[in-house]
């Protein structure tokens, strides 16, 4: 009778349940090695890291499920942030203004992503190949290669800010996120159709659903994702560096399929990336607490990403949503 | 629909193929024109990348030189990319230039591009990253910051700031032997003092902000009582000196190697404690002088090391936006 009304959170448990279990043993394991591990200073540390990764991770989570990939939201963190700080510091452009020109250029380049995506039906993986390059060559030809140095804390204290004094303010914008990407997935038409078209792309449109409108925003608000990252970051780097970022869709990437986003589209939630980005930031910020030396931390992450999606594969395939054909 | 796309895809390739043709023909030019019969040089710069402003600043020096000279001057950017570079190389070297500069992608990696140079008799002027002891033969000269002694610098000016030993961190870059030789010279600097000082984490930032910041973060969770860190670049400094701000640490020293613009100001506003200078402008300077001495005919010294010095506040203040 009752069985359709789940308890929310056991449900998120139990989706997860494989990769939530790999998260247990690993902070088990870092707990027992380093006895700083579990202090609140480093645990409020870990999640300051990982929410770089969190805003990417979203948009990408979006994307695989539509059964796309986007190569260049570690590009989009670079032009947004150098643009930022550029126009800040060289342009002595106010504040907000420069913001929201970065989160432009942002928005651009991922509406552009969506577009030729969608309207050409090219795949997603040469189109964001490109754009990668693009807005990485953007990022250089405007800062000339050179990072750019702020100190203005009006603009820093957007990354490195702490709300009551002692929860950093990115923080506060990956919860906030989290649940925004979480309320849109799961109760939106919106949502709906995101998982129609990654399901079964000829049969969503043959219902009705808009899939290039569907598509082109998708990507947009990963690149609107990627922007607010890159903001984000540079605020806590204190310049605006046109090198940062690469490798950062790969670390985005590694956390929705460790979290069970499938790469085929279609399957995918947002709290299994959110463990998936755990997971990711746990082992390295534990295995530098303990020492250890960054060629062992490759293999390391290497082998617990093989074991973890390993884990999860034993659940079995199961659909979050299944579609079925309008009549 | 289609059609256009064709045609357009169509136009765009021409332009280019024209443009390349447009290059093609100007490098040969230049390449034929480029005997000193007519008075000017031809020089190519063969960088490993010009994502950093040590890079950009020799690229800058260099061109500034040239113009005033009436040289002519290429800048060839491989982004990291070494069989790029090694492209780059024999392309170069069938261009005919008088002499090129190179700095090498990977110290070890290039003979084949150098072997190229050799086979076309332009010598070639080895800035910044030395290659490889069995390569040596084949280049003409070695011109670079004395990389230990910047090191060693910082060490003896860390004895000097806690006489009594710390608890330090060393961030460094194991895959550039100039950054191995810091951090050599670093610990040397240390002397006879290096029993006191207790180095309780040293990994790889990979010279970059954002690669060091999240380590250096876990360092100071891990090590709450640590007194400095040594980071073998100003990027990876900052990255430290971010991640000290973040961590409501003040009392954290940290401890540099470049003085680059940002590093200086990160020295002016109290980020960093001490740093010692890298001189790529001296580098280019020093590198076109001995180039054109060279080919004039004068006799080169095989390897020049530039001294580095501690950049003082007030040293910084005057060269601010300057590297030196």
């Amino acid at each position: 009778m009752n069985t359709k009304t789940v308890n929310p959170v056991m449900g998120m448990l139990k989706n997860n349940a494989g990769i939530i279990v790999v998260l247990l043993i690993l902070c088990v394991i870092l707990s027992i090695a380093s006895p700083v591990f579990l202090t609140t200073d480093n645990l409020i540390s870990v999640l300051r890291q990982v929410s770089n990764n969190v805003f990417l991770a979203l948009g990408m989570t979006l994307i695989m499920i539509l059964g796309g990939i986007d190569l260049s939201v570690g590009a989009i963190v670079a032009v947004s942030g150098t643009l930022t700080v550029g126009l800040i510091v060289n342009n002595g452009l106010p504040i907000p203004i420069a913001i929201l020109c970065g989160i432009l250029i942002g928005v651009a380049v991922g509406f552009l992503n969506g577009l030729i995506i969608a309207k050409f039906k090219l795949p997603a993986f040469i189109v964001t190949l490109a754009t990668m390059n693009i807005a990485s060559g953007i990022a250089y030809i405007y800062s000339g290669g050179r990072s750019t140095r702020i100190t203005d804390s009006a603009f820093t204290s957007i990354g490195t800010g702490k709300l009551f004094g002692f929860i950093p303010l990115p923080v506060i914008y990956m919860i906030i996120f989290i649940i925004i990407f979480m309320v849109v997935l799961n109760k939106t038409k919106f949502g709906t159709n995101i998982y129609a078209i990654g399901g079964n792309r000829e049969a969503a449109r043959l219902s009705g659903v808009p899939s290039m409108k569907v598509e082109i925003t998708v990507y947009t608000i990963a690149g609107l994702l990627a922007a607010i990252a890159g903001i984000v970051l540079a605020a806590r780097m204190y310049s605006g560096q046109p090198s940062v970022g690469s490798g950062y869709e790969m670390d985005a990437i590694a956390a929705c399929v460790l979290g069970g986003v499938s790469m085929a589209g279609g399957r995918g939630r947002i709290s299994g990336t959110i463990f998936g980005v755990l997971i990711i930031g746990v082992v390295s910020n534990g295995l530098n607490l303990m020492g250890v030396s960054s060629f062992w931390q490759l293999l390391i992450k290497g082998l617990i990403i093989l074991i973890a999606v390993l884990i999860d594969a034993q659940k079995g395939k199961k659909l979050p949503f299944s579609f079925k054909l309008a009549k | 629909m289609k059609k256009n796309i064709f045609i357009t895809l169509l136009l765009a390739f021409s332009v280019f193929a024209l443009s390349a043709c447009g290059n093609g023909n100007t490098s040969g030019q230049s390449g034929n024109n480029s005997s000193s019969d007519d008075g000017t040089y031809s020089f190519a710069f063969l960088t490993n990348t010009q994502n950093n402003t040590f890079q950009t600043a020799i690229n800058d020096k260099f061109s500034e030189i040239a113009k005033e000279k009436g040289y002519k001057y290429t800048m060839l950017d491989p982004d990291y990319d070494l069989n790029k570079q090694i492209n780059q190389m024999s392309d170069a070297a069938n261009q005919g230039f008088d002499a090129v500069f190179v700095i090498p992608v990977d110290s070890a990696g290039i003979r084949q591009g150098l072997e190229a140079m050799n086979d076309k008799q332009i010598p070639i002027f080895n800035v910044d990253t030395a290659v490889i002891e069995e390569d040596r033969d084949l280049v003409q000269s070695i011109i670079a910051t004395d990389a230990f002694m910047a090191g060693q610098l910082i060490g003896q000016q860390m004895v000097a700031d806690y006489p009594e030993g710390a608890k330090i961190a060393i961030l460094d870059f194991p895959s550039n032997e100039s950054c191995v030789l810091r951090v050599e010279g670093f610990l040397a600097g240390l002397g006879d003092s290096k029993g006191k000082f207790e180095i309780v984490a040293q990994q790889d930032g990979k010279a970059s902000l954002d690669a060091s910041l999240p380590i250096a973060e876990d360092i100071i969770q891990a090590h709450s009582d640590i007194n400095a860190f040594f980071a073998i670049n100003d990027p990876s400094a900052l990255g430290v000196s971010a991640a000290i701000s973040a961590s409501s640490k003040t009392d954290i020293a940290v401890y540099s190697i470049d003085a680059s613009p940002d590093g200086k100001s990160a020295l002016l506003d109290g980020s960093f404690t001490a740093v010692s200078a890298q001189v790529p402008i001296q580098i280019a300077e020093t590198a076109m002088d001995m180039a054109v001495k060279f080919l004039d005919g004068q006799d080169v010294e095989k390897e020049v090391l530039l001294p580095s010095h501690i950049v003082t506040k007030e040293m910084a203040e005057e060269t601010t936006s300057l590297w030196q």
